[in-house]
């Protein structure tokens, strides 16, 4: 399979929409994202493969009850990934962030950065967190490009931390800090934001 | 015989045609700056770029082959295309 596949359908960032998820959309769809290699060959995801739907009830339920955002990125009303706190350092005001395109005609769109750049906002503005961090291999190229792009800056390099098809890569760090964003003046539109039960 | 400064430039200039439109271009991009460092291109831009590199220069990049060290910079990009090239012929 050839690895580089352009895709020009384009977004508009005005239709999307992100929102807590809760155990009403934990779909069929949802679970098939999890367990497609394209979605999970960069996420640790990939060591616990098959994912079951009981696994995402549970991994859902933990969210809400633990207060973690957990949204899921909505086009035009229609789930078509996630943008997720998976870690909160709560006492540090610092969460890890990550995101997942899993409705294949959006993958390689501008849909994860205006979703991101949302969650970012909204993750400074309003849930005053003081840091944000993000990780992956150092091969996900379209990862590290969609953190670089939207500010986030390289912080560590972890020297072959992580396995990919067999072979040991590096796993590389980004960060950035309110202040930094505050200041970055970024002009990248962003999206509505829901706020969850707890906010 | 390859020209490495051309294809250099014709590299910075594909780069800098597929720069986001709501991120501010550097002064220069250098031939050692790491490209991905630079912020100035999103997902779908990256993708773009390796794809208009593979067209320019008629190889087809394997999925094991997008590193860093072969695609990380501008001069690497140049190295890593000589190689690909030499290898066809």
């Amino acid at each position: 399979m050839k690895p580089l596949i352009r895709n020009r359908v384009e977004i508009d960032p005005q239709k999307v929409v992100l929102r807590q998820l809760n155990l009403d959309d934990v779909s069929e769809k949802y679970v098939g994202w999890l367990n497609d290699p394209e979605v999970y060959q960069f996420m640790d995801l990939r060591h616990k493969i098959p994912v079951t739907k009981q696994d995402v009830i549970k991994y859902v339920e933990t969210c809400n009850k633990n207060k973690r955002h957990h949204w899921g990125i909505f086009n035009d009303g229609e789930h078509v990934g996630n943008v997720t706190c998976g870690y909160y350092a709560r006492n540090n005001h610092w969460a890890d962030i990550s995101n997942i395109i899993g409705e294949k005609k959006f993958r390689g769109t501008t849909l994860a950065k205006f979703a991101l750049v949302g969650a970012i906002d909204y993750l400074f503005n309003i849930a005053d967190l003081h840091r944000l961090q993000a990780g992956t291999v150092s091969v996900n190229f379209a990862s590290i490009a969609l953190l670089t792009n939207a500010g986030m800056r390289k912080e560590a390099v972890l020297k072959k931390a992580s396995i990919v098809d067999n072979k040991y890569v590096d796993f590389v760090m980004f960060g950035i800090l309110k202040e930094e964003w505050l200041k970055r003046n970024c002009k990248i539109p962003s999206v509505k934001v829901i706020r969850p039960f707890w906010e | 015989m390859f020209d490495k400064n051309k294809m250099a430039d014709d590299i910075r200039r594909m780069i800098i045609l597929l720069a986001d439109q709501y991120t501010t271009l550097p002064d220069r991009i250098n031939n050692d700056d790491i490209i991905l460092d630079l912020g100035i291109l999103d997902s779908p831009a990256i993708i773009e770029l390796l794809c208009q590199y593979e067209e320019k220069y008629k190889f087809i990049i394997e999925k094991h082959e997008i590193t860093m060290d072969n695609l990380g910079t501008i001069n690497k990009m140049v190295d890593f295309a000589i190689k690909k090239i030499q290898r066809i012929q």
